[in-house]
Formats: structure tokens, C-alpha cells, sequence
């Protein structure tokens, strides 16, 4: 008994250490690069040249379903073509993923992000810069939308391709405001006050205005006030009446009661979609499902509306998904190839709107008539060019959701006055950027 | 012949430890590779740079001086403190009492054992799901009861006067079950003879729990409270599935703040540097409850 006790207790003991081993050296082997070396770009011609590896070269997104189908049907398209094997692979949590992949050496060889994701993996080295290989395969730039390349840059390199322009905006109801005799959609401020108190009055309606997103949403508003969010020098944020006027234009909608806080929508269903509310702030890239579901409702799509100040025009802030290469992709020659092969080309460029929503990023096809003739996109494409990137400043894109929406969100609870918001918006909003900036 | 004798016992007391060694060892192992190595670790990560991509740089102290100018951190460790107070006292008198009436002798007293423990059983993310439809404030059922009765409606998650106590009665509600098992194993272990003494010195049953039952449990209330007040410093998953730290930074607690610098941010350094204040905060309470708890046994 007690020989057979100390057995067990060194098969366990063997058995655990084994294991410990065994997770290392699997999650080694998983990171050995299949084909050996980094493969470095072939230069001159390799946009073009016929010779690509028929390895498997991994492209990560972060979806899957209807939208993954489409992104697959695209890559299809490329890979007979081009004789390549490009894998498209879902990951739903792109950046916890590319995080563990990073620290592995297991990075993908394509990436479908968020634009605004760029600049803060290109300052830590994570992503390959291709202006240069771009310029050498004969691609322009100045070819894409200005802004959209802009926020692909960093330090004066390029770190990715534009795929299309998203852009917040309003979605409105038109059935609710035909019912209370207002024809078009606000394309003020002001307009949009009086369709937002007008909508309280139909039967079914909860929020003539959902404001839920309207406090990350400051800097649209901003802009679209004719107002700039940070000082010329980029260290400070820009705060000045043109920001109060911002914050006062919430706090008479909510004192008009076109929101409250407390709204939530029923049944944890779109608000929008059930006509409880009479207008919504969404970007472009929601079109796709309230085309899918509200087929049976009268809608249309406006830019935020244009502020009080003098110069105003609508507009706000635009983004872009995009595609990029990690800095240790070992196909990267291939990753290029694909890029420049779909985006900067006018028919895949309009394919990649049908899968992901917006406009083309590519100027020659801006105002195709897909987009001029589409009822709700046409809209918008007059103010297209008051729509501007957030500024590459560090800690600007954090801004929004770390001080100014949860500072609004207090306002709008009436725990502080819209002048006090502006005050801390400004202090902690300062403090913020300095933070980032030695960080 | 002495010597040997000796030598034999003495091998046979090396093999009895070196057995005791090899039963810990899977232990052991586990709890070095994947608490105390990180651990160590993070302290040193507290003082550098670090993003998790590129090498590690030192900078000192600059991450702790960062941390007591950072309005949003500071107002994370205020919330947990009111999230601490709201949510100890609720779980260790609430598991107490109803521990106290699980342990009756009455018919189906088991189902009602079973049915307390089923919180315990559910995932986190879907209990607080459901949850969430519960607290809607635009017919939800809470509301609905509320209203039945008479009483205004409740915002629950969706204002930041509200959003933490929502987020303590959902807590309380799924960590009630587990806090009633150790109780019931207390208390099934006081010997009947001292409440019949007690019934026939005339005690009352309210008497008889505060003054016989309540003492007799004390080791057993020391553990539960320094369990919850480990517990409730590290709160998560329900601020993460229904507030993300919102509305208003009213839920933001220490472990979301550290969350969403090291794995959203990338700011591996800073958030080591918040997660070893948390634990200094949490080594104080305590100790200072051990402290407390001493001196009352004294």
C-alpha cells in the first residue's frame, strides 16, 4: 500500500511535469513558421510578378456568416486568378487575438481592421510599412480618399489600404415625421430639435432623438459646428463656444424630453427597427441591416446636421475598415499583391463596399452611381469632404470614450451643468493627452 | 545493529516527506507556474513600459505617479470601496440567515437546499443576461413588481445612481450560494443539546441565534467575510457583460480599469501597476480584519 502510494504520487508528479513541458513545447511548434523564413519582399514587379507562393496565406477578419461569405467570395475571385491559396479565418476578437498571436510568432499575413487601430500597432512595430513597395509597383496613394490614407499614416509611412469610408450619421424615420407633416430630414440643428419634439407627439413613439451614442459622438457634433477638437499644436484639446454650443444643443434636447436616460428599447429588440424611435445616430455600416429588416419602413440616412456656428456645414468624423500587413507576416509579397489587386481596382473596390457598407475609398469610383443612385447614401455624398479622420495625436482616439462620453452621460442625468462638463472635458481631456504622450 | 536501526528510521522519515512532496507537487507546480511567477513578474512589469509587443523599458516610478493623477483610476477605487461596503454585509448576514432557515427540520427542505444552490450552477455571462431583462427599466419585471406595488420605477443599470447597487444585488444574488453551504456545515455541526438548554432556560428562537449560534459560528463568519472581501475587490464579469464601467465611469472598478489598459491599450506596465495597488488594498483590508477578528477573540 504504502509502496503503491508513493508510485502514484511520482506518476502524478511525472504526469503534471509533462504536461507543463507539453504546453510549452506544443505552443512552440504552433508558432514555428510553416515555411521557414520570413519571406522578404521580392521588390520591383512583386505587385505584378506571376510568381507568388501557393502557401497557405492566413487573412484574418473579424466576421463571419453572410459577411465572412462574402469576404470569402472576393478571396476566391484572387486566388484563381493569381494561382495563390489565400485562407480567410474569423476572429471575433481581433485585437485579444492578434495580441496572443503577436507574443507567439504566430502573426497572420493579412489583417481586416479598424482603421483607427493602425497608428497605435504601427508606433509599437507591429504592422509593415508599404508606401514604398506601393510606389515602386506603380501604385498612387493620392489615388485612395485623402483622409482615409491619412489615418493609415504614421511618422510618414503608410501602414495599410483603405477599403472603404464609414461614416456616422442619422438614420431617420420618415414615416413618423411625415405623420407630424415634415417632409425632409434635418439637416440642422435646429431642424432636428423640432423633428425630434414633433416625433414625441405619434402614437408608439419612446425618444424622438435615441441619444445614447451622442456622447461619443462629441467631436462629429464639433466638427460639424465648424469647431476643431484640438489645439494647432495637437497638446491640448480645443474646447472653446463652439464645444459649449455642442453641449448646451444636448441639454435643451433632453430638457425638450426627446430622450431619457432611462429608455431602453423593448425586448431588447432595435428601437429603430420598431418604430419606438423616430431617429437614431448609426454609421453607414448599419445600412446593410436595417436594409435586411426594416424593408417595410420608409427611412432615409443624412449626415449629423449641420451646427449654430458660423461656417457650419454637416459632416463629422470618418473611419475607414482597412486592410494591413503584421511586420512578421511571412507572406507579406502575396498580402500586398491582394491588397493592391482589390482595392485598388474600381470593381473589387465596389465589392468591398456591398460587403462592408460606405462609400469606395477609391476617388475614381467615389460618386459611382451605385453610391449616387443609392436612395440613402446619395445623401450624403455632397458633405463627403466635411467628413475628417480623428487626429493622430496619442490618446485622441481615447478621449471620446474615456472622458468626454461618460462626462456627457453625466450631464445628461442633470449631474452637472453643461458648463461644468466643458470645464472637467477640458481639464481631464488635457491630462489625458499627456498621459498618452509619455506613455 | 543501532546505527542501522537509526538509519532505517531515518530513511523511512525522508520517504514519508519526500511522498508528502510528490502529492503536493501537481499542486505546487500549478500554483508557481500560474500564480506566483506572474505575480513576480507583474511587480517587476509595474516599472517598466511595457506593451506587451516590445521589449520592456524601465521607467521607474513613473507608472505609479500616473496612477494618482489618473482622475479615472481614482474614481475606480472609490467605486469599489462602495461596492465592497454595499456587497460584504449583504452576503455574509443574508447567507447567514438563510443558512439559518435551510438548516430547519421541515419536509422539502432539501428542494429549497436545492433550489438556493442553483445560482451557483449558472454561467456568470448568461445569469447576468437574463438579468438585464429583469432590470430593464421599460418593462422589465422588477419594474413591473415595482409598479404592482405602488412604487416608482427604478433606472437599475441604465443611471449611474443606481448602475452599482444594480450590480450588487445581481453579485449577491449569484455568490449567495456557495457562502450558504459553508454556513449549513456550520451549523449542522453545533450540537442540538445547547439550543435544548437553552429553550428549557427559556430563550427565545432570536435569542438563541444571536447569543448561541451566532458565537458558536464566528470562525466559520471570519471566513466567509475574508473570502467576500477578497472576492468583492476583484469583481468583473458582471460589470464587463452589462455596464462596461459605465454609465457615467459609475461601474468602473479596479479589475475592468486593468483589463482594458492591458488588453485594449496595451499598456501592460501601467496596468501592473494598478493591479499591485489592488493588491496592497486588499492585503491591508485583511489584515486589518484579522487583526479586528483577534482582538474580539481576545
Amino acid at each position: 500500500m504504502k509502496k503503491s502510494g508513493k508510485f502514484m504520487a511520482w506518476l502524478l508528479a511525472a504526469g503534471m511535469a509533462f504536461s507543463m513541458a507539453g504546453c510549452t513545447a506544443g505552443g512552440a511548434s504552433s508558432s514555428a513558421p510553416a515555411g521557414g523564413e520570413v519571406s522578404s519582399p521580392a521588390g520591383e514587379g512583386a505587385g505584378t510578378s506571376a510568381a507568388l507562393t501557393s502557401e497557405e496565406v492566413v487573412f484574418w477578419g473579424p466576421w463571419d456568416g453572410d459577411v465572412g461569405d462574402q469576404i470569402n467570395a472576393v478571396i476566391e475571385a484572387y486566388n484563381a486568378e493569381k494561382g495563390t491559396n489565400v485562407t480567410y479565418v474569423c476572429q471575433a476578437d481581433l485585437v485579444n487575438a492578434y495580441q496572443a498571436a503577436a507574443i507567439a510568432g504566430d502573426v497572420p499575413d493579412l489583417m481586416l481592421w479598424d482603421a483607427n487601430e493602425v497608428r497605435r500597432y504601427a508606433k509599437m512595430g507591429q504592422l509593415k510599412a508599404i508606401d514604398e513597395e506601393l510606389e515602386a509597383h506603380g501604385i498612387d496613394t493620392a489615388d485612395f480618399n485623402d483622409e482615409s490614407i491619412q489615418e493609415l499614416t504614421y511618422e510618414d509611412h503608410l501602414y495599410g489600404l483603405p477599403m472603404n469610408i464609414d461614416i456616422w450619421g442619422l438614420y431617420v424615420n420618415m414615416d413618423i415625421l411625415n405623420e407630424v407633416g415634415i417632409e425632409d430630414a434635418p439637416h440642422t440643428w435646429d431642424e432636428l430639435k423640432e423633428a425630434a419634439v414633433a416625433a414625441m407627439d405619434v402614437e408608439g413613439v419612446k425618444v424622438g432623438l435615441n441619444m445614447k451614442m451622442a456622447p461619443t459622438l462629441f467631436n462629429s457634433f464639433l466638427v460639424a459646428n465648424n469647431g476643431q477638437p484640438l489645439s494647432d499644436d495637437g497638446m491640448t484639446v480645443n474646447l472653446d463656444e463652439r464645444a459649449q454650443e455642442v453641449l448646451d444643443f444636448y441639454q435643451e434636447l433632453i430638457d425638450a424630453g426627446v430622450y431619457n436616460t432611462q429608455y431602453t428599447a423593448s425586448n431588447g429588440s432595435d428601437g429603430f427597427l420598431t418604430g419606438e424611435e423616430a431617429m437614431t445616430f448609426w454609421p453607414t455600416s448599419m445600412l446593410r441591416t436595417y436594409k435586411a429588416y426594416g424593408d417595410e419602413m420608409n427611412f432615409t440616412f443624412v449626415p449629423i446636421p449641420a451646427g449654430r456656428a458660423e461656417g457650419a456645414q454637416a459632416g463629422g468624423v470618418q473611419t475607414s475598415f482597412s486592410l494591413m500587413i503584421p511586420a512578421k507576416a511571412q507572406h507579406s509579397d502575396v498580402a500586398l499583391d491582394f491588397m493592391e489587386f482589390t482595392l485598388h481596382s474600381e470593381e473589387y473596390s465596389l465589392k468591398w463596399c456591398d460587403v462592408l457598407g460606405g462609400f469606395s475609398a477609391l476617388k475614381s469610383v467615389q460618386n459611382d452611381e451605385k453610391f449616387a443612385n443609392d436612395p440613402y447614401l446619395k445623401n450624403v455624398l455632397a458633405d463627403l469632404d466635411n467628413h475628417q479622420v480623428r487626429s493622430d495625436v496619442p490618446g485622441f482616439v481615447n478621449l471620446e470614450g474615456t472622458c468626454y462620453g461618460p462626462e456627457i452621460e453625466k450631464m445628461f442625468e442633470g449631474g452637472q451643468t453643461p458648463e461644468q462638463t466643458l470645464e472637467v472635458m477640458k481639464t481631464e481631456g488635457d491630462k489625458l493627452l499627456e498621459q498618452y504622450r509619455n506613455a | 545493529m543501532e546505527h542501522s536501526k537509526n538509519l532505517f528510521k531515518h530513511t523511512k522519515k525522508t520517504n514519508k516527506t519526500l511522498t508528502g512532496w510528490l502529492f503536493i507537487a501537481p499542486a505546487f507546480l500549478c500554483f508557481l507556474v500560474f500564480l506566483l511567477i506572474p505575480a513576480v513578474m507583474a511587480v517587476g512589469m509595474s516599472f517598466t513600459s511595457y506593451n506587451g509587443f516590445t521589449e520592456a523599458k524601465f521607467i521607474g516610478m513613473d507608472n505609479y505617479t500616473r496612477l494618482f493623477e489618473d482622475t479615472y483610476f481614482l474614481q475606480s477605487l472609490w467605486n469599489i470601496c462602495k461596492y465592497v461596503l454595499m456587497y460584504v454585509p449583504s452576503v455574509v448576514i443574508l447567507s447567514f440567515l438563510l443558512a439559518v432557515l435551510l438548516n430547519q427540520k421541515v419536509p422539502g427542505i432539501r428542494v429549497f437546499r436545492v433550489l438556493f444552490y442553483l445560482p451557483c450552477l449558472t454561467s456568470t455571462v448568461a445569469s447576468s443576461m437574463v438579468w438585464k431583462w429583469l432590470m430593464n427599466p421599460q418593462g422589465g419585471l422588477l419594474n413591473q413588481i415595482l409598479s404592482a406595488l405602488g412604487l416608482p420605477a427604478c433606472a437599475w443599470l441604465n443611471e449611474s445612481k443606481t448602475a452599482m447597487m444594480s450590480i450588487v444585488i445581481i453579485c449577491v444574488w449569484s455568490t449567495l450560494a456557495s457562502n450558504i453551504m459553508i454556513y449549513l456545515a456550520a451549523l449542522q455541526n453545533v450540537p442540538s443539546s445547547v439550543y435544548e438548554s437553552a429553550s428549557i432556560d427559556g430563550a427565545g428562537k432570536l435569542r438563541q441565534i444571536w447569543q448561541i449560534t451566532l458565537p458558536l459560528v464566528a470562525p466559520t463568519t471570519f471566513f466567509v467575510l475574508t473570502m467576500a472581501l477578497i472576492g468583492s475587490f476583484q469583481v468583473f464579469d458582471q460589470i464587463w457583460v452589462l455596464t462596461s464601467g459605465g454609465p457615467a465611469h459609475a461601474t468602473t472598478v479596479p479589475m475592468y480599469s486593468i483589463y482594458t489598459n492591458a488588453f485594449r491599450e496595451s499598456q501592460l506596465g501601467y496596468a501592473c501597476a494598478q493591479a499591485m495597488i489592488l493588491f496592497l488594498m486588499i492585503l491591508a483590508v485583511t489584515l486589518v480584519q484579522q487583526k479586528f477578528n483577534k482582538e474580539s477573540l481576545v
